[in-house]
């Protein structure tokens, strides 16, 4: 009875949400953030997610098909963002347009509650397998 | 040859049903982590959502109805892609959130039927060994 390759399967996939909450979170925080560190004005992230065999599950006797999920990277949106015409803007250019980012923020919100859905998901799933554990471990007790 | 009158024991409890129920906890498990790998790769573009492989539920089916328990007890159930799920993302995952987690609070439900049974045949045989209710 191996339940613990569920677990670390879905343990991963909660590390993966994380990280893409904490992406969203950054891009939404710097929606306005019209000059970075480098100069150019701020370009979205995204994270790219990607099935692999954990460390804990390699050499075990377990499905093939049971794979875990990490994110593979984190890359910028290279779209252009939009310039707007703010002639008293400390980052306008000699015309008075500012470029912004090209963060979208109804994007943003959505790419949130999806990452909130399905961090929900995966915790209801850690939880059925610690419940069966639990009961796998009562057969024959009284 | 001790261990085959032991069996006997608890197959004339159970009448066969005990060894079922242990292959069907098998594979209600493996149904569960089916849906943990869906619910993990919920994001994970292309990914094929997986599920225990029909030939084994179809084979436990048959062995069960024939009453062959002895096939049965060797089933060995394992996962595959579900090449009929469709789907409607632009990238290519066919996980459903709504229809893996429902899959797997059934499967819960069947998984503590199924480990109360066991327990209550073991109890069975307990009372029937030293006469005490348990």
């Amino acid at each position: 009875m191996d339940l613990i390759p569920a677990i670390n399967v879905t343990s991963h996939a909660l590390d993966a949400e994380k990280l893409r909450l904490e992406v969203t979170a950054q891009n939404i925080s710097n929606a306005f953030t019209t000059k970075g560190p480098d100069g150019l004005p701020y370009q979205r992230k995204e994270v790219a997610f990607e099935a692999f065999l954990p460390k804990s599950m390699q050499g075990q006797a377990h499905d093939p098909l049971m794979k875990a999920v990490r994110v593979s990277g984190i890359v910028s949106d290279a779209e252009p963002g939009e310039k707007v015409y703010k002639p008293h803007h400390p980052h306008a250019d000699d015309e008075g347009m500012v470029s912004m980012p090209n963060v979208k923020m109804a994007e943003e919100m959505v790419n949130l509650i999806n990452a909130s859905n399905a961090s929900t998901a995966i915790l209801t799933s850690i939880d059925t397998s610690h419940q069966l554990v639990r009961k796998a471990m009562s057969i024959g007790k009284s | 040859m001790l261990d085959a009158i032991l069996w006997g024991m608890i197959e004339g409890i159970g009448h066969g049903n005990y060894a079922a129920a242990q292959k069907l906890l098998d594979i209600t498990m493996h149904e569960h982590k089916a849906c943990a790998t869906n619910l993990a790769h919920l994001e994970t573009p292309n990914f094929q959502r997986v599920k225990v492989k029909e030939s084994v539920k179809a084979d436990f089916a048959e062995h069960l109805e024939r009453g062959d328990f002895q096939k049965l007890g060797k089933l060995e159930p394992v996962l595959e892609e579900d090449t009929a799920a469709k789907s409607v993302r632009p990238d290519g995952n066919t996980v459903s959130m709504e229809e893996e987690l429902l899959n797997m609070k059934h499967n819960a439900l069947r998984y503590e039927f199924l480990s109360d049974y066991l327990t209550d045949s073991l109890k069975r045989v307990q009372t029937a060994i030293t006469g005490k209710n348990f």
